[in-house]
């Protein structure tokens, strides 16, 4: 792109290239496994066997005998006491499980051992010589098993997740025509690219620092705080760059105070990267779900009554509910609902948060059922779909009216690009020769999670700015996006923007997940940034040795590294004021608490809480919304599914960079192409563990399986839920992807799937 | 992994006799010693006989091809006379693994390539006979989507990996190998073996023997096809696949090779199929009656039942376009008789 010095928004909704694309590319950004410290000895985790019973014994002796091998931590292990911790959404911790506190199992997985030698190498061999002997008991290892056999959780100590609006017996006694359905979606890993990884290093007994890959800092300060009885100050967190995590890097697991109990015992510190196959094991997983349908149309195919019993599966000593009701309590108008969910205790584990956690997978179900509802009404699946749109003015959850809603425009300007209007609605009547093609649609919605937020803004005596804020960049673009903001608020360059992030002694941020660290930290960014001009700008028009002493504020212009007086050269750039102030540096600190937020939310990000202000706030309800359609193509003879198209149009509010933005939509939908056609963890019924634990055999797109993908981003700002007008463009992209892929294979071979992965055994 | 004594081959007479095993491109090998299934007290690296050039080259051999055990998989590919005679090992080859994997991976490596049958990669799964003899089949009361049809035992029924295996079968390729006691060859078919009460023993290989190349007989035709269908587009095994050879003279079939992948506990050639077809006439109803008897002794399982009418499928499409009948799209092709 061209940057066009002194405009106000040169980059903010503009396609701005990565800042740290150049240092990603040379590999000289820095990921947490490729820090080296002095001393450092390296540790391999050992994982259960078994999903449930108990260890009976470990036989250490040949693994100790290998050279190198500096310590073996086990539950017999002396002096590794860890006080009890609560899981999130109660706190910051991945899991209330402690690591190697008792011979007890009661996941696949769990980490039983942590060998630790001088090097990757003799760690990795004296691992695999731990004998280790269980005593098995009776386990439930899938949401199948669990509903056979472990009790049911109805009774959730959280807040109430079921909804209920209107009289659903009645709405359905009094529909037209009723339809009930059950859709599945399986186990999901998050599987970003980057292992989970932890190096541990202290600094006397009352300081650690820790460099890890995480979406949330404050998660490993406070869950170690807890663990060891530590001020959470004192656990310094390092992360710079994380290469992917999609949710699983949000909270803390078992693995991290392992390696801090190590590094404490060792005297010195100790590295931990997960192997693959682990990535499966102890990090969470998207849980198993199952949607189960009752609703009524009126003659006009309006909802008279929605009812939906959910079952989702969750670990035995944590919960953590698979929201899938999250889009169907709110999508279309629909004055009766009911929404139950009973959580389902399986040795699987703890699940946790995976990209758009609840309305990926329930999106999965009431998409397909809409496209059902839609033939049975004798409707285009898109027409049925603006028949029961719910107006800008009502959320159906809350009756408040939405912070900022183009859904109809979503669906008109993804259909025109798609071409939806050429679609012969009979199945199997669209052809290319021998090739059956299917075409099908789904709505998207996503919630807006805002965030307290801090940052600093820093003008150096060389003319940049440093922008600082304890946040992460998780591979969305942070950085950039940030810099951006900076930039625009300040007039310069964004090569005058250096971004620090990704260390806890930075301004405190919360978690990046939600799709809320652009809109929420942007805010802070912006303010901070905006607070430095107006500092510095006062400082001149107060300064008689300025040129713009005495010039009113309004009409002057941040533009090529300082202050102008519109577009005259009256004026001077940041380092004179600087330099007059006789300052080195001038910086600018603030706090931005969320529209509709309060101080309670400024003190709970100060407090290790992520501060955040729920979709549905005091006034407005606030969402993002989109349109997904897709073209599948399949060879009749095989049954092979494949995506050639996808088109998806967006209302995500103000687009901060443009092209960090497309990439986390069609990111989105690409995932949402995996989750229709591929992925799913597989377990052996017999054993309780993981059959494909590697990313040869748990599928996901390859690049021959993605066509062309479009994403539309609208651009209608929203005000009402931040400074900068954004929503956030992280996890929308994957919402109602799976059935819009679902509806065209039903389109192209009149073949309902009613679960993911369509693979071709389903349809053949 | 666990440690081992490593060594470079100087020269094919003293890698031959060495105890342990033969490292060439490593694709599956180490990445088995990494699970620690693969256990070698001993690694000879034959990487350095590259430079010899009756282990590296692709030459002619009489009136077929010879390929040296260490060309990888992408020189062969690549090959001119690969591509112009045998074509469906040029496909094979270009469906199987990753660009990256096939540039390392060797020609002697991939008919050594093990089963990707979870019960024998990972040893948290007790039961695996190919792995531990008598330790029970996970797989058979398990999960078995992927699992072969063709030539299981009570004792294993986990699938064979390799695409090019397929299209050597086919083709009649044998395994020139050179041992402590000299040399010999052996024919694919018979270099496989199946596992009946023996899974763990997969090939005619005998105490330090080397693969020291592939021999290609002529082939019986120029139309071939090698036909891949799986869960998605690249990178990944084979649910089932089919390698045709075709020899169709005014509109009748005058020789045939037939071998399927993806759903035989070796690369599974199919006599069956291939006197259905000797001396009918080119057409889907002879293709069809092919895949029956194909298939005729197949024993699926319940998550693999599939697979049955899925091959049957795979093969007639086979050798619809094998015979110039359909397209790769499977469009009939005008003016094809049929």
């Amino acid at each position: 792109m061209t940057v066009q010095k002194g405009q106000p928004q040169n980059y903010v909704g503009q396609r701005v290239s990565r800042v740290d694309g150049p240092d990603k590319v040379r590999g000289a950004a820095t990921y947490t496994a490729e820090f080296d410290l002095p001393e450092l000895a390296h540790a391999v985790l050992v994982s259960a066997t078994i999903p449930h019973g108990s260890i009976r014994s470990i036989d250490q002796k040949a693994a100790r005998a290998v050279p190198g091998v500096l310590d073996i931590l086990t539950h017999e292990s002396q002096g590794i006491e860890l006080k009890p911790v609560k899981a999130y959404p109660r706190g910051p911790a991945g899991t209330s499980v402690l690591p190697l506190q008792s011979p007890n199992i009661e996941f696949r997985g769990q980490p039983v051992a942590l060998v630790v030698a001088e090097s990757l190498e003799a760690a990795q061999h004296a691992a695999q010589l731990l004998e280790i002997e269980y005593d098995a008991s009776d386990f439930r290892a899938t949401l199948e098993q669990g509903l056979k056999g472990l009790p049911l959780l109805d009774k959730l100590p959280l807040p109430p997740l079921g909804h209920s609006r209107g009289n659903v017996k009645k709405g359905l006694k009094d529909a037209a025509s009723t339809f009930e359905a059950t859709y599945d979606t399986p186990v999901h890993h998050h599987n970003p690219l980057e292992m989970h990884a932890v190096i541990a290093a202290w600094d006397g007994d009352e300081r650690v620092t820790i460099y890890e890959p995480t979406q949330w800092m404050q998660s490993a300060q406070h869950t170690l705080a807890a663990m060891l009885g530590l001020e959470p100050d004192n656990v310094h967190v390092i992360s710079p760059f994380v290469g992917g995590g999609f949710g699983s890097k949000a909270t803390t697991w078992p693995h991290l105070p392992t390696v801090v109990l190590a590094a404490r015992k060792l005297g010195r510190p100790v590295k931990l990267v997960l192997s693959r196959a682990q990535m499966f094991a102890a990090v969470g997983y998207r849980a198993a779900t199952t949607s189960a349908y009752s609703v009524g149309l009126d003659d006009n195919a309006q909802f008279t009554a929605m009812k939906l019993d959910a079952q989702t599966q969750t670990g035995v000593s944590d919960l953590f509910p698979e929201q899938v009701g999250n889009v169907p309590k709110m999508l279309y108008a629909n004055p009766n609902m009911a929404l139950n969910y009973t959580l389902i205790r399986t040795h699987a584990g703890p699940n946790i948060m995976m990209r758009a956690p609840g309305e990926a997978s329930g999106s999965f179900g009431l998409e397909v059922l809409m496209d059902e509802l839609a033939e049975k009404a004798g409707l285009d699946p898109l027409e049925f779909r603006r028949c029961n749109h719910a107006p800008e003015n009502s959320d159906p959850e809350s009756g408040k009216p939405y912070s900022s809603k183009h859904l109809l425009e979503c669906y008109d300007r993804a259909a025109g690009a798609f071409g939806w209007e050429n679609r012969t609605p009979e199945i199997g009547s669209m052809r290319d020769g021998h090739t059956l093609i299917g075409w099908g649609m789904a709505t998207a919605t996503y919630p807006v999670y805002a965030s307290a937020a801090t940052a600093r803004a820093r003008l150096c005596a060389d003319g940049h700015v440093e922008i600082e804020a304890g946040s992460h960049d998780i591979g969305t673009g942070t950085y950039s996006i940030l810099a951006g903001i900076a930039a625009d608020s300040l007039g310069l360059d964004i090569g005058q923007i250096t971004v620090k992030l990704g260390d806890s002694r930075l301004p405190k941020n919360g978690y990046s997940g939600g799709s809320r660290t652009a809109s929420s930290v942007g805010s802070a960014v912006l303010a901070a940034a905006m607070g430095l001009r107006e500092e510095l700008m006062e400082a001149a028009t107060h300064d008689s040795a300025s040129p713009l002493f005495g010039v009113a504020g309004q009409d002057i212009h941040p533009r090529d590294g300082g202050l102008y007086l519109g577009e005259t050269d009256q004026g001077e750039d940041y380092t004179a004021i600087l330099k007059r102030l006789g300052k080195d540096q001038h910086e600018v600190y603030r706090e931005t608490i969320p529209h509709e937020g309060s101080q309670k939310h400024l003190d709970q990000l100060k407090a290790g809480k992520d501060g955040s202000v729920a979709a549905v706030a005091e006034r407005f309800a606030r969402h993002s919304w989109g349109a997904v359609f897709v073209e599948v193509r399949i060879d009749p003879d095989f049954m092979t599914p494949r995506v050639s198209r996808v088109v998806g149009a967006f209302d995500i509010g103000q687009v901060i960079n443009a092209k960090t933005a497309e990439s986390q939509l069609t990111g989105g939908m690409v995932w949402g192409v995996g989750m229709a056609l591929h992925e799913e963890t597989h377990t052996d019924a017999r054993t309780g563990l993981i059959l494909n634990s590697n990313l040869a055999e748990y599928h996901i797109p390859v690049n021959a399986d993605i066509g062309s993908v479009q994403a539309i981003a609208l651009d209608h700002p929203d005000f009402h839920v931040s400074a900068l007008g954004a929503r956030g463009a992280g996890e929308i992209g994957i919402v109602g992807t799976a059935a819009a892929v679902a509806n065209a294979i039903y389109h192209a071979t009149g073949k309902r799937v009613r679960e993911t992965p369509i693979t071709l055994d389903k349809l053949i | 992994m666990r440690p081992f004594e490593y060594a470079r081959a100087q020269s094919v007479e003293g890698a031959v006799g060495q105890p342990g095993k033969f490292l060439a491109g490593g694709t599956t090998l180490i990445d088995l010693m990494k699970l620690d299934v693969e256990r070698p007290s001993h690694l000879t690296d034959i990487t350095p006989l590259r430079e010899n050039g009756e282990l590296s080259q692709i030459v002619e051999d009489g009136e077929g091809v010879r390929i040296g055990a260490l060309a990888s998989m992408s020189q062969t590919a690549e090959h001119a006379l690969i591509a112009e005679r045998y074509p469906a090992l040029r496909e094979a080859l270009l469906a199987g693994a990753s660009q990256q994997i096939r540039n390392m991976a060797s020609m002697g490596g991939n008919i050594m390539q093990r089963t990707r049958c979870p019960y024998f990669r990972d040893l948290a799964f007790k039961e695996c006979n190919k792995r531990d003899p008598g330790s029970g089949c996970g797989a058979r009361e398990g999960h078995h989507r992927k699992m072969a049809i063709l030539g299981g035992s009570d004792q294993c029924i986990a699938t064979h990996a390799s695409d090019a295996s397929v299209a050597l079968v086919a083709y009649g390729a044998s395994v020139v190998l050179r041992g402590p006691d000299g040399e010999r060859t052996v024919r694919m078919e018979d270099f496989n073996l199946l596992p009946g009460e023996t899974p763990h023993i997969e090939h005619d290989l005998r105490d330090g023997e080397l693969i020291v190349a592939l021999i290609l007989p002529a082939p019986i035709a120029r139309n071939a096809v090698y036909l891949k269908v799986r869960d998605r587009e690249s990178y990944e095994f084979a649910l089932s696949s089919c390698a045709a050879v075709l020899d169709v003279q005014d509109g009748k079939v005058n020789a045939a090779r037939v071998a399927l992948g993806g759903v035989g506990t070796k690369p599974w050639r199919s006599p069956e199929a291939e006197a259905a077809l000797v001396d009918q006439p080119a057409t889907r109803e002879t293709f069809e009656a092919a895949a029956r008897a194909a298939l005729q002794h197949a024993h699926p399982l319940a998550q693999n039942a599939f697979k049955v009418p899925l091959t049957a499928r795979v093969i007639v499409r086979a050798l619809m376009q094998a015979a110039g009948l359909v397209d790769e799209a499977g469009n009939s092709i005008e003016g094809a008789g049929a």
